[in-house]
């Protein structure tokens, strides 16, 4: 069977597609799709779905089904993670100097906001619509790659890999039926229904201290005794909540975390 | 024609596996593999800290040298497949 494949930039990234016997206009389907949620949960653009959501704050605004969807997730990685994955650090991250998009470069540094409440008690989602706490905001950057591959494998079919950032599924046995080679902590690991991510703080980095990774705990850039951690889960979503949650979590407490939930991960200090 | 004597053929038969023992372990010895040989395929430098695909930037992996890797048993490796892509920071 071919394998198919597509590169581009959505997200703020690079993206890979990758299908056995997939036929070229799926895949640019796929890329278009991505595309369009990209357009609507950007932060960076007041249009968006999810900027008019903030900008609505403290009112019921009805929502996509899509973006309905991962306000949800929101709240579940929130809950996985013990907390730590908090889609409401919007404030704290515009603080930090990251008020537009990182090739821009940092915006004014205004460090000291409070952190944020917890996130079931500033977002409540029904269906089609969604209530942010009045003075608060949401970023769904932390959550959305790794939902968003979980949700576009499924539309690619049995056999597909899709890679948005370096948060990954691999669904299927891949081009060879043994699982997809995909490059993990300097090995290659054959990934069959498996998500794997990459969560850092050394890229997306302004100043010694400034970084993207907010800890909810302090509202702060997170400050870790590790500086990368790549991990696999059953889902893209997992594996993105989880590489956060022990990076956060720093080395000791973040193997303890990961032992029983992942089949595999790389703490880098 | 005299017959050897069985000892004589029993300390020859030693000698020769001795012999042939020894000789093994110098020639291992003599052969080791060569730690400074050239890796194949080439392996893209640790320091690089971003690579480029078809005009699009990607972040590269740390060095894999350091930190701590944990894979469980049901999670297959391969050398003889190149990766079609990694997870990386974003």
């Amino acid at each position: 069977m071919f394998l198919e494949s597509l590169r581009f930039e959505a997200l703020g990234t690079g993206c890979q597609l990758f299908s056995v016997g997939g036929r070229p206009e799926e895949l640019a389907g796929a890329a278009a799709w991505i595309g369009v949620m990209h357009s609507r949960l950007t932060r960076f653009d007041a249009a968006s779905e999810l900027s008019q959501l903030n900008d609505g704050a403290g009112r019921w605004l009805p929502v996509s089904a899509e973006l309905e969807a991962l306000l949800k997730e929101a709240l579940r990685a929130y809950l996985v993670s013990g907390g730590l994955v908090h889609a409401g650090v919007l404030r704290a991250l515009v603080a930090a100097g990251y008020a537009r998009p990182f090739k821009e470069g940092p915006s004014t540094v205004l460090l000291g906001v409070p952190p944020p409440p917890p996130l079931p008690d500033m977002l409540a989602v029904g269906a089609g619509r969604a209530r942010l706490q009045e003075g608060t905001g949401v970023d769904l950057g932390g959550i959305a790659k790794g939902w968003l591959a979980d949700r576009l494998a499924e539309r690619l079919g049995a056999n597909c890999l899709v890679n948005l950032g370096g948060d990954l599924f691999a669904r299927g046995g891949g081009p060879e039926g043994s699982g997809w080679p995909v490059g993990f902590a300097g090995k290659t690991l054959l990934l069959k229904d498996l998500g794997a991510a990459t969560s850092g703080t050394r890229y997306r980095r302004w100043g010694a201290d400034l970084h993207h990774l907010i800890d909810p705990r302090s509202g702060l850039p997170a400050v870790s005794d590790l500086e990368e951690v790549s991990v696999l889960a059953p889902t893209g979503a997992d594996a993105e909540i989880f590489a956060k949650t022990a990076l956060l979590l720093g080395r000791e407490a973040g193997d303890y975390f990961l032992s029983g939930r992942s089949p595999g991960w790389w703490l880098y200090p | 024609m005299a017959l050897l004597p069985a000892w004589a053929l029993k300390a020859s038969a030693a000698v020769l596996t001795l012999l042939a023992s020894a000789g093994s372990a110098v020639y291992v010895d003599g052969h080791l593999k060569n730690p400074s040989a050239p890796l194949r395929p080439a392996v893209v430098p640790a320091a690089s800290r971003t690579f480029t695909i078809a005009g699009l930037e990607f972040a590269a992996s740390a060095p894999a040298s350091g930190g701590k890797v944990h894979l469980e048993p049901s999670v297959q490796a391969t050398d003889s497949q190149q990766p079609l892509t990694s997870t990386s920071v974003s």
